[in-house]
């Protein structure tokens, strides 16, 4: 079963969408139902990942080293500051 | 004690069942930001619609303290990762004095880190206002595990890092 999903976007993308369109020779739609099917995708494989090794980490059985090789270094810092917030959060409540 | 809380956030602690009870240890504040973005949430047909009213009519009848910020004041905040209703926040600590920033996001609190800890503000997530109100006397231990169980089912954190330390919680507290 199918759903219609309209939306809004700015005409400079929407430029780019046609020009996108026209060379790989798809209809505006065709393109955006693959982008969207690819985005989310790969998302959600990404947060299982992100989650799996934010778990890990915290439970302190990966290192910030090994949580950088699965993540990247952005990732893994963004990980590791918001244990740290949540650690306080916990420790400290709200002094 | 004054706190600045953002959407997320908000809808947490409602969720929660403990926003009201938050205001008899804290004042409350949120931007005129924070307050579109609740009226753009209660105008969609969900569990968070439902949540989004209530925040509003705490604010509606001042229990809630809204403070206008002009764009210009939290546009430098903005990034991939930190939306108008984040960035406010953050720049209604530093023009209020307020040291305390509560957010959930977790993108959100790293972009914004580097910032708040030059501002001495302490970012927290909501977790915090739970302690507090059991140092308060306000909920149980026990009360408390049971409503950061269901806010990470509803928010589907499961497997997630705050799952791990409620986990841990429960272990150190022996509840």
């Amino acid at each position: 079963m199918t759903q219609m999903l309209t939306f809004r976007e700015d005409e400079d993308i929407i430029e780019k969408l046609d020009e996108l369109a026209r060379q790989k020779m798809r209809s505006r739609s065709e393109i955006v139902r693959g982008a969207v099917r690819d985005y989310v995708t790969h998302k959600l494989e990404l947060i299982e990942i992100q989650k799996l090794a934010a778990k890990r980490y915290t439970q302190g059985k990966l290192s910030f080293d090994e949580l950088v090789n699965i993540l990247g270094y952005e990732e893994a810092k963004k990980v590791a500051y918001y244990k740290d917030i949540a650690e306080e959060s916990f420790a400290q409540g709200l002094s | 004690m004054k706190i600045v809380v953002d959407t997320s956030s908000l809808l947490s602690l409602e969720f929660m069942g403990i926003l009201e009870d938050s205001l008899k240890i804290t004042e409350v504040y949120i931007t005129n930001t924070v307050e579109t973005e609740l009226k753009e949430i209660a105008s969609y047909k969900d569990e968070k619609s439902r949540l989004a009213k209530n925040v509003l009519k705490l604010a509606s009848v001042g229990k809630i303290k809204c403070i206008n910020i002009k764009n210009e004041a939290f546009s430098k905040y903005l990034s991939r990762n930190v939306d108008a209703g984040e960035a406010s926040c953050l720049a209604l600590c530093i023009l209020e004095n307020i040291s305390l920033l509560i957010t959930d996001d977790a993108d959100a609190a790293y972009s914004l880190g580097i910032i708040a800890m030059h501002e001495r503000i302490n970012i927290r997530i909501c977790v915090a206002v739970l302690m507090e109100l059991i140092k308060a006397g306000i909920i149980t231990k026990l009360e408390a595990t049971k409503k950061m169980k269901s806010l990470i089912k509803q928010r589907s954190w499961e497997g997630g890092v705050l799952e791990v330390l409620v986990m841990k919680y429960i272990e150190e507290n022996e509840i």
